[in-house]
C-alpha cells in the first residue's frame, strides 16, 4: 500500500498527475482522484484574490505522508498519492490532487474521501487569504471537521 | 549579538509559524538559560518581550515543537534544537 507525497511550490497540473498515477497500471481496476482549487471568494462570501499556504519544512511533509500512509492502510488501496501546493496559490489554481488505486471501486472512493477530509483538517499549513478589504488567517471550518469525524472509529 | 547562530552552544532558533508570526516575526535567536529550558519556560521569556508577544503566544491553542515535531510544554530544549511556536494548523 504505498503512500506518495509531494509539497510543491509551483504549478500543479492535476491531468498530468492523473497521467503519470495511470500508467501502466494493469493490477487495479479503480482509479479515483480529487482535484481540490483555490475559490476567488471566502467562506463569507468576499472576494479572495490570493491564498498563501505556509509551511514548515520537515513538519508539513510528515503531516502529509502520515495522513496518506493511514489512508492507503486503512482501506488497502494498492496506491495513494498526494500532491499539495505551498506558497502562494491564486484563485483557480489547483492546490491539492489526491489519487488512490485499487482493484476495486469502493476503497478507492473511501480512501480517496478520507483522505481528502484529513488534509482539510490536520494538514500542517497555515492559510492566509488575501482580499480588497486586507487579508486574515483561515482556520479549519467547522464543516471540515465533522467531515474529517465521520472517519472516527 | 555579532557572529551568533543556532549552532552557538546554548542558542536555540525559535521559529514562529501562523498569527505568532505576525507578533514576533518568522525566526527569532535566544540564549538557553543557564540550568536549561522547557518549550513552556522559553514561551514565557519570550511572551515577555512585548505585549503583542504574549497576546499572541500565550493562548492555549498555540502549540509548540522541537526539531519539527509536536511536544508537550514540558518538554525540554538542548541546545541547537529548533524550537517552533505555531497556531491551529489550517489544514490543506
Amino acid at each position: 500500500m504505498p503512500a506518495v507525497t509531494r509539497l510543491i511550490a509551483g504549478p500543479l497540473s492535476a491531468p498530468l498527475e492523473l497521467e503519470a498515477f495511470l500508467h501502466g497500471r494493469t493490477g487495479d481496476g479503480a482509479v479515483v482522484s480529487f482535484t481540490g482549487l483555490a475559490r476567488g471568494t471566502s467562506r463569507t462570501g468576499e472576494p479572495v484574490t490570493r491564498l498563501r499556504l505556509d509551511w514548515y519544512p520537515g513538519m508539513t511533509e510528515r503531516s502529509l505522508q502520515t495522513i496518506a500512509e493511514a489512508g492507503a492502510a486503512r482501506f488497502e488501496v494498492s496506491d495513494l498519492l498526494v500532491v499539495h501546493r505551498c506558497g502562494e496559490v491564486l484563485p483557480g489554481e489547483t492546490i491539492v490532487f489526491v489519487a488512490a488505486a485499487s482493484p476495486h471501486r469502493r476503497r478507492a472512493f473511501l480512501a480517496a474521501d478520507q483522505v481528502m477530509d484529513r488534509l482539510k483538517t490536520e494538514a500542517a499549513f497555515w492559510k492566509w487569504e488575501e482580499g480588497p478589504g486586507g487579508g486574515r488567517w483561515i482556520e479549519p471550518a467547522d464543516g471540515d471537521r465533522v467531515d474529517t469525524e465521520r472517519w472516527s472509529d | 549579538m555579532a557572529g551568533v547562530n543556532h549552532t552557538d552552544r546554548g542558542m536555540i532558533r525559535i521559529l514562529f509559524f501562523g498569527r505568532p508570526a505576525d507578533a514576533l516575526g518568522p525566526e527569532r535567536h535566544l540564549a538557553l538559560p543557564e540550568g536549561g529550558a522547557t518549550v513552556g519556560d522559553l514561551r514565557r521569556i519570550l511572551a515577555a518581550t512585548d505585549a503583542r508577544a504574549a497576546e499572541v503566544l500565550l493562548r492555549p491553542d498555540v502549540r509548540a515543537s522541537v526539531d519539527a515535531v509536536v511536544v508537550p510544554e514540558d518538554t525540554p530544549v538542548r541546545p541547537g534544537q529548533e524550537v517552533a511556536y505555531f497556531s491551529i494548523f489550517s489544514g490543506g
